[in-house]
């Protein structure tokens, strides 16, 4: 699926007029109203439909990956994602092998202890989450500049308000 | 918060409506013993006496098809048996000072009894134990090592012994000769349980060997379906766990082909092609004896005041064997057979010496037969010979 659905959105997103839409929202909100489109009722339809995938997403993890349901199942995993929109600098490309990435830490732990390797497992369990960190501080503060001006706006003008 | 959880639940309905089918196998729901109305001795002094009500703390959700499930119901089956005493139950407890808070709520209702279910809720249970004399507090499966105090005790059933018996139907059901054990803490208990079941298999297949996985939680689903992938794919053919939430895993090996040992409930429902056998928790009759000792003020200096653990040598061990699956023939369960008649009597036992580590370090000597309290100091930090992968290092 993945390899197909992260070369969709960056077409979706770079080569369609919705794409271009929903681009200019975030990054030229002037630009989007000037064309006689609302950008808040671009914005609300994004949100929403993040929201949809977002769900469809736990959809996944509960009824096809665990085979279960319980409160509290994603443990906190959610704040990969987070991270991972950050490392790949708003890019579905990079967010593909993002993903990947971090998908490898997370299944290292319990794969080596498969095969009967003794290394320190609480190392490996924070493998994941340290790699997050690692991403933010070192690509934080320059990536967040690949953040679409529109979105960059809000937060800079919060403050002096 | 408490609108949060409203609304996951709404979700949580909502899926289980979308996958219809799925509710049906809930496999805890078995059917409960009715249990014979007990009256409380009237007048009663001392600790755990006088209360209006009895309370549980859960780690887990209360169907979580596994751990939490068995104790909820073993808590119903009190509510059954005392008419007059009110049963507080508390999920989704966690193993801090939040459990704490939990059971002081307990007390200011009218609660002179706590079940402390979890492992983990044993030193909140020590705290609030000694802060309220009067009040009687129960650990489950946990340990005091040295002086216990006069309103605390813990308790639990053998497990391992239901364990070396499903680990020989394992052993014999294997073709790969490679079992796998998901697990989520390298507690003495669950170490015990890891080697009971190798040495189990290795009783009927001297080639049988068990890799294990930690989840280090007792239930994270979705790292147990990671850990049952990689056990899968490692060439393991039949699959077993302790962790509280057991549906995951046996979901995954039913997917995958492999069997299932299941573990704290009956959960052949979700495994109708590979599911061998397993262990249960029928908590009902034990909570109640509990309470009724402690309601009329015989806990302290009875047994129940101690380390208490029950198992086939003398008496109802609350952990029982689950059904058969198919696939075991008539000629293993009757090896089970004789090998539970062995494991009960005086001289038995699934640890009888000599055993060795996985270093090869003697961990009973020739001809020992260890007690049940003996047992949880043998494996404080081993397993035996036969177990493929390491304890986690600290």
């Amino acid at each position: 699926m993945s390899y197909f659905a992260a070369p969709a959105v960056w077409w979706l997103l770079y080569r369609t007029r919705a794409g271009l839409l929903l681009r200019s929202a975030g990054e030229q909100p002037d630009a989007l109203s000037a064309y006689g489109y609302s950008p808040d009722l671009v914005r609300i339809i994004a949100v929403t439909v993040g929201g949809m995938l977002a769900g469809i997403g736990g959809a996944q993890l509960s009824t096809a990956y665990a085979n279960a349901w319980f409160e509290n199942m994603t443990q906190g995993r959610g704040f990969i994602a987070v991270a991972l929109v950050i490392f790949a600098a708003w890019d579905p490309i990079k967010a593909f092998f993002g993903a990947y990435l971090f998908g490898a830490a997370l299944a290292l732990a319990p794969a080596l202890q498969a095969r009967g390797y003794s290394l320190n497992q609480f190392a490996l369990d924070v493998l994941p989450y340290v790699m997050t960190l690692i991403a933010l501080v070192l690509f934080g503060r320059k990536r967040v500049e690949h953040a679409p001006e529109g979105l960059k706006a809000v937060f800079e003008l919060a403050p002096s308000s | 918060m408490r609108r949060i959880r409203a609304l996951s639940l709404i979700a949580a309905l909502a899926l289980i409506g979308a996958a219809c089918g799925d509710s049906k196998t809930d496999t805890g729901t078995s059917s409960t013993t009715p249990v014979a109305t007990n009256a409380i001795a009237a007048g009663a002094t001392g600790p755990g006496t006088g209360g209006k009500a009895v309370g549980f703390i859960f780690v887990g959700p209360k169907d979580d098809f596994g751990y939490n499930q068995a104790a909820y119901q073993g808590s119903q089956e009190v509510k059954k048996a005392f008419p007059t005493l009110d049963v507080l139950t508390a999920e989704n407890v966690p193993e801090n000072d939040s459990a704490t808070q939990v059971m002081e709520d307990m007390i200011a209702k009218g609660a002179k009894i706590i079940f402390a279910t979890s492992y983990g809720h044993k030193d909140p249970g020590l705290k609030v134990a000694a802060a309220h004399p009067d009040v009687v507090v129960l650990s489950q499966g946990n340990f005091v090592d040295g002086k216990m105090p006069a309103n605390f005790g813990t308790y639990f059933g053998t497990v391992y012994e239901p364990v070396y018996l499903a680990g020989i139907a394992a052993g014999k059901s294997t073709k790969s000769n490679k079992l796998g054990y998901v697990y989520a803490f390298p507690i003495p208990q669950t170490l015990a349980n890891i080697s009971a079941f190798e040495l189990g298999a290795k009783s009927v297949n001297p080639d049988a060997k068990t890799y294990i996985v930690n989840t280090s939680n007792w239930c994270d689903p979705a790292k147990q379906a990671e850990a049952a992938n990689s056990l899968i794919s490692q060439g393991v053919d039949v699959l077993t766990q302790h962790q509280d939430c057991t549906k995951t895993v046996i979901a995954t090996a039913e997917a995958k082909g492999a069997m299932t040992v299941g573990y704290h409930a009956d959960a052949s429902a979700l495994a109708p092609k590979g599911w061998l056998t397993g262990s249960e928790w029928k908590w009902g009759p034990m909570y109640v004896d509990l309470v009724k000792t402690i309601a009329d003020g015989k806990f302290t200096g009875s047994k129940y005041n101690a380390n208490y653990r029950v198992g086939y040598k003398d008496g109802e061990n609350p952990f029982i064997q689950s059904k058969f699956g198919s696939l075991v023939t008539a000629d293993t369960q009757k090896l089970i057979a004789d090998a539970k008649t062995k494991i009960s009597a005086a001289t038995g036992s699934p640890f009888v010496g000599p055993l060795k580590d996985q270093d090869g370090k003697e961990l009973v000597a020739a001809g020992k037969v260890p007690t049940y309290d003996e047992v949880e100091k043998i494996f404080a930090s081993s397993l035996v010979d036969g177990v493929i992968g390491k304890i986690p290092k600290t």
